[in-house]
């Protein structure tokens, strides 16, 4: 069951909204599993296991060991698992987001809502480069692992700045080069072209669509009414 | 069908590239021909003045007039060029602007805003004429650097530009994948397209050529019958700088061991050795050795697991079976990350340093500026110590990298397809400075498919098969 991407930006844009505003937790759980529900059904890939795992371990610190903590630890731990927590609903809207997108739909579904091509494309560039500096970042990774490039540097501080220097230099300038040889490879493809573009996998929102919006606006109205 | 009237091109700093200079040019439609010379020639300038990239993207200044079609290249649109030009560039994985085969290879056809039926029927179309179905509904990401390239192609194709422009298209590719880039260039060909590639592997566009321009220092030094230039003696060609011409033969193979080696110690022994590629088994119970000093070359075709079993013995990846012994025993995968140095087929994910001197310092702290200055001297970087490594050449940085493995003390060093983009001087450069190292005792393993290469500097060669 694979939804239109303006459903999933929807809901990752209300997820952030329950996240902020929701302190109940039924309501959360509840969130969490429809998003699962939609993750399974969703593409292959989609449906994080550890995601929900982490929630589960957030959720059990939160009920099960701080009733049973000294106070003034569960004051200090309370602020940083509960903020936590209560963000989980995003992070599975991103993957959801992220996962079920194909650039050309998206490109396609933002055209067809007259999205200026000076949005589009700068977003579109951004979805298509994540997988390449996952990629770069390993073969960084590899590199750094053969050699100690902090051999000789004492202060664990000095040794922590380097090794991000070191991470970060060829990754700035291969980033660059990918960005200039990608930006001249769609000029060459016409991507200035005036004329109005065609959608070739422009894909109306379907019944499904519909039913998730209906359901995340009634939960985000949910969650505003008792914020108020 | 393209005129240069004495154009001028050149670059506003840029120390790498070489503009171009009164050059005089005409080509007929449906000429295949081909810009060959040494790296910095100016034949890349020469595709980036048709497509438009030179006049409207590059910082520089022209002179003189690029016609294509009767188009003005510097006066015209950007996108009224593609029209006309369809271009394919050297780097597979930065090319592609969408995540999908299909959605990248009709995506000129959907900025032109064609309409949604003629978009499907000519995709159709291509798939089939360029033999692609294969590679429908894939990610672009999961697609192998020759396949990228021939969606890259399929685009020009489906454009139905009369010119298409290429720009070093198979750098980066094996054997097999430039077969398949040569079978769609024929259709291409046949089809009365005029073609326009700069190249430094030359031997597979034998029989493909109409005409052969060769430049020199941003000028054109000949122009030639694609005939006469692929008959070209040994001592000519080699003069000229360029790669070898014909299909080479399987003379680069030498199975048999070096002489000279014979009473070398083993440095390295792998014994059964059975890899795996994302789980699946790409090599079983395989067996090599490399003595001190020597050279061994690693071919095979591709996913046969050249660069997995690099990275199993240098410790990078886990092997699923099998040792690796180093000086007799066996090695754990820490201590061959500290005994063996790499450099990658990407070399500029290993270079982090601001210059070439502190290149060869960092992580060395017993290298002083006297030793790193002579090592860049060993490795033919003599001058250039103060230069950023990233912005040296791609031979320069593969010496560089050796430099530094060199500087680490590594013993054993293994290259992965150190001549893909390079041209005939920097492919010898390399081989010097590895030979000098295999004569200071370090063992080497170079994995290439190039099999110029493998002839030129390997004292051995094992072929991994495919299973």
């Amino acid at each position: 069951m694979k939804l239109d991407v303006r459903t999933y930006i929807l809901l990752t844009l209300l997820s952030a909204t329950w996240a902020t505003m929701n302190s109940n937790i039924y309501v959360e759980l509840l969130i969490m599993a429809g998003l699962t529900v939609l993750q399974v059904f969703s593409k292959k890939g989609s449906f994080m296991p550890g995601i929900l795992l982490t929630y589960a371990l957030f959720c059990g610190v939160q009920f099960v060991l701080f009733p049973v903590m000294p106070e003034t630890v569960e004051m200090i731990l309370s602020m940083f698992v509960v903020n936590i927590r209560s963000f989980f609903p995003v992070v599975m809207c991103i993957v959801l987001l992220y996962k079920n997108t194909r650039v050309s739909e998206m490109t396609a579904s933002f055209t067809r809502m007259g999205v200026s091509r000076k949005v589009t494309v700068p977003v579109a560039v951004a979805i298509r480069y994540i997988p390449t500096l996952k990629e770069e970042w390993l073969h960084i990774r590899d590199a750094m692992r053969m050699r100690s490039v902090t051999r000789g540097i004492k202060n664990p501080f000095l040794r922590l700045v380097k090794k991000l220097e070191c991470y970060l230099v060829p990754l700035f300038v291969s980033s660059l080069h990918s960005a200039d040889e990608l930006s001249t490879a769609a000029v060459t493809r016409g991507i200035e072209n005036p004329c109005k573009p065609t959608c070739r996998n422009y894909k109306p929102m379907g019944v499904k669509d519909y039913i998730v919006i209906v359901m995340a606006v009634m939960i985000t109205v949910y969650c505003f009414i008792m914020h108020m | 069908m393209i005129r240069f009237d004495n154009y001028n091109f050149a670059y506003e700093c840029n120390e790498k590239e070489q503009g171009i200079h009164g050059i005089d040019l005409e080509i007929k439609q449906g000429e295949f021909v081909l810009l060959c010379g040494e790296s910095g020639c100016g034949k890349t300038t020469i595709i980036r003045s048709v497509n438009g990239i030179a006049s409207h993207l590059m910082k520089g200044s022209s002179s003189g007039k690029v016609y294509v079609n009767g188009i003005d290249v510097s006066e015209s649109e950007m996108y009224k060029l593609s029209d006309v030009v369809a271009s394919v560039f050297q780097n597979p994985k930065s090319q592609f602007f969408n995540t999908d085969v299909e959605s990248e290879i009709v995506y000129t056809l959907e900025n032109r805003g064609v309409d949604i039926g003629v978009i499907e029927e000519r995709l159709n179309l291509a798939m089939k004429d360029l033999k692609l179905e294969r590679l429908a509904g894939r990610s672009m990401f999961e697609l192998s650097g020759g396949e990228k390239q021939q969606v890259a192609i399929a685009g020009g194709y489906i454009a139905g530009t009369p010119v298409v422009a290429l720009d070093e298209p198979t750098a980066n590719l094996d054997p097999d994948a430039i077969l398949k880039i040569r079978g769609i260039l024929e259709k291409m060909k046949a089809l009365g397209k005029t073609v326009l590639i700069a190249e430094h592997r030359l031997s597979w566009l034998k029989g493909l050529s109409d005409r052969v321009i060769y430049m020199k220092e941003g000028r054109i030094e000949k122009d030639m019958d694609a005939e006469l230039f692929f008959g070209m003696s040994e001592e000519e060609r080699k003069s000229l700088g360029l790669r070898e011409l014909s299909f080479e033969s399987e003379k680069g193979l030498k199975p048999d061991l070096h002489p000279d080696n014979y009473e070398k110690r083993k440095l390295l022994e792998v014994n059964d050795l059975t890899l795996a590629y994302k789980k699946h088994i790409v090599q079983e119970n395989l067996n090599l050795y490399v003595r001190e000093g020597e050279i061994l070359g690693i071919t095979g075709v591709n996913g046969a697991g050249k660069t997995t079993l690099l990275r199993a013995l240098a410790g990078l990846s886990k092997k699923q079976k099998g040792a690796v012994i180093l000086d007799g025993k066996k090695s754990t995968r820490k201590s061959r990350r500290k005994r063996f140095g790499m450099v990658m087929q990407d070399v500029n994910y290993q270079l982090f340093a601001d210059s070439c001197e502190n290149e060869c310092m960092l992580g060395n702290p017993l290298v002083n500026s006297e030793e790193a200055a002579s090592l860049l001297n060993e490795a033919m970087l003599s001058g250039l110590n103060e230069r950023h490594p990233q912005s040296l050449s791609g031979g320069q940085k593969q010496r560089l990298a050796l430099a530094v493995c060199k500087a680490s003390d590594k013993e054993i060093l293994l290259l992965d397809e150190p001549t893909s983009g390079l041209d005939y001087k920097s492919m010898l450069a390399v081989k010097d400075t590895l030979r000098k190292l295999s004569a200071n005792g370090k063992a080497i393993i170079i994995v290439t498919h190039d099999k110029e290469f493998l002839s030129l500097i390997c004292d051995r060669v094992q072929k991994l098969r495919k299973i």
